[in-house]
């Protein structure tokens, strides 16, 4: 059986910091104690870096822009294991040696590829060449180019994507919400042109109408759920 | 709706720029109120105390942990610390 953990996070620059609390918890009657070390100022000290390793450990759940849309998810390669920069760019690279460039990936520059499952490295990537066993992408990446990095998961390449950048591309939002992107565009052209009432009008219903949307999918009161120690 | 109606509703010709200033608006709208959610998972590693945020992130909703509190393998929202421990990182970030 899994032992309870007890973590906590807090924020460093772009980074999410985790802590454990370095304390097992006493199993049956034997209760075990801090040592005289571990005891710091409202018992500060005994929270540390993760002391044990956790597979899939943490999930994080957050919003991401819709700036692409893919077509078919089944149009997916699940060969890229590893990662390094090359040239400043980053390169992800397959063991297996699939051609990227031939069908049915049939990458080039200037093609659009979405990564999930890969960590930081998650969303819309513009490629620069792909070749045999790798795909170079337009985003850049600070580390060796000798070493190759390994993902932490086995991540989802989708090759069928297709890009908000003409006339033709649906936004994948609803309707309603859509009216508010059409109010944020005339106040950035209000802006460019030194119209800043107009600007602030159109930003004023742009929130309006996202807000209104927020809210309209709630219904009745709010229950709280507490914690133990809340009344 | 698509880009072209976007852009006559605006009263615009340039869609290089409508492009541009539609995806912002996509961004700062998910700020708001989400409207794509994603989940992403990432071994938390021994002695490491830094995980960076997935590239695509506009706005984290949870950050749970798995037996956070509990013995069932369950994934459960982890508290934000207010300030930081007093035992630094080895990696000294």
């Amino acid at each position: 059986m899994a032992t309870s953990k007890e973590y906590a996070y807090y924020i460093k620059g772009n980074k999410v910091a985790i802590v454990q609390k370095d304390w097992t918890f006493s199993g049956g009657q034997t209760l075990s104690q801090p040592g005289l070390n571990d005891l710091g100022s409202q018992g500060a000290l005994l929270w540390s870096s993760p002391i044990e390793t956790i597979a899939d450990g943490l999930e994080i759940q957050y919003a991401y822009s819709p700036t692409y849309f893919i077509n078919e998810t089944d149009d997916k390669n699940t060969a890229i294991d590893t990662y390094v920069s090359l040239g400043g760019l980053l390169k992800i690279i397959d063991q297996g040696d699939d051609n990227y460039s031939a069908s049915p990936e049939s990458l080039s520059d200037g093609s659009y590829i979405v990564l999930k499952k890969a960590g930081k490295w998650n969303g819309l990537h513009k490629v620069k060449e792909a070749g045999v066993g790798y795909v170079t992408l337009y985003t850049t990446f600070s580390g060796s180019a000798s070493v190759q990095k390994s993902f932490e998961e086995t991540p989802e390449l989708y090759y069928n994507v297709d890009v908000l950048n003409d006339e033709a591309d649906e936004l994948d939002i609803p309707r309603y919400l859509a009216n508010a992107v059409v109010y944020y565009v005339r106040a950035k052209y209000a802006e460019d042109v030194g119209e800043l009432d107009m600007k602030e009008y159109f930003m004023r219903e742009f929130r309006r109408i996202t807000e209104k949307h927020q809210s309209a999918k709630k219904k009745g009161t709010y229950r709280v759920q507490g914690f133990s120690l809340m009344r | 709706m698509k880009v072209q109606e976007v852009m006559e509703r605006a009263g615009i010709m340039d869609t290089g720029r409508a492009v541009a200033y539609i995806k912002d608006a996509l961004e700062e709208m998910n700020i708001i109120s989400e409207t794509h959610i994603t989940t992403e998972r990432i071994d938390i590693t021994k002695d490491q105390r830094f995980y960076n945020y997935p590239k695509d992130m506009i706005k984290v909703l949870d950050i749970r942990c798995k037996n956070h509190l509990n013995v069932d393998d369950e994934y459960r929202s982890i508290p934000r610390m207010i300030g930081e421990p007093l035992r630094k990182d080895a990696d000294g970030d």
